[in-house]
């Protein structure tokens, strides 16, 4: 199974629900193809480089998923439909990828991180900078 | 033209993350135009993934096609 990532914007003037809701809609696309989840986050409201359809602000909404190219077909024609979403790019990461062991290799590097940063954070007796809101396999994180 | 090692070559573990602004913003100059390799110190592979990932960076509004758009 192939290894995708797709990164959308979405509109800014939408509420915590919507944005929820969308979170859900996609991940429920990928589920009905078969796909599994390997980490969904919502990056949070950003500046943009530019203008987008006027807009200067956007939510940057990340999906790390596997599945077959019937997945990402579904996805980009959903993406394209959604008046919301401002821009979306899916890109492919990896050919040949084993589900489980990519997921315990997420999991790995996440304790490796959060480890490195706790020891960073007592050497240095000064607050670090808070990852993103990232969740691993599939959860819904709140912002 | 000093013999700078690659940054990517020396550390495997080092990935492009198109989303994250701060690290794409180290390879692009005030006018938003990729730095060469001389600049970047990064090897012809990685140099052409550098280049790869600013692209879709721009793509993404993580960073400004030109200097000049960001005066929103």
């Amino acid at each position: 199974m192939r290894e995708y990532e797709t990164v959308y914007i979405l509109d800014p003037a939408m509420t915590e629900a919507e944005v929820k809701g969308s979170l859900t809609k996609y991940s429920d696309i990928i589920a009905h193809h078969n796909g599994s989840i390997f980490r969904s986050a919502n990056l949070g409201k950003k500046n943009l480089a530019f203008r987008i359809k006027k807009q200067t602000k956007g939510y940057y909404i990340a999906f790390d998923y596997c599945g077959d190219n019937t997945v990402v077909s579904d996805m980009e024609r959903n993406l394209k439909l959604d008046e919301k979403i401002l821009r979306y790019l899916t890109v492919k990461m990896d050919e040949d990828v084993d589900v489980e062991a990519r997921k315990q290799q997420l999991i790995d590097e996440a304790k490796a991180l959060e480890l490195a940063m706790a020891e960073n954070a007592a050497k240095e007796k000064r607050p670090e900078a808070a990852t993103e809101g990232v969740t691993l396999q599939g959860e819904v994180p709140n912002a | 033209m000093r013999k700078k090692t690659c940054r990517f070559c020396a550390d495997k573990g080092l990935r492009l993350d198109f989303k994250n602004p701060q690290q794409m913003g180290l390879y692009i100059n005030e006018r938003g135009k990729i730095l060469p390799r001389r600049f970047t110190g990064a090897c012809s592979k990685h140099q052409r993934d550098i280049t790869l990932a600013v692209k879709r960076a721009r793509l993404l509004a993580v960073v400004p096609y030109t200097a000049t758009q960001s005066r929103v």
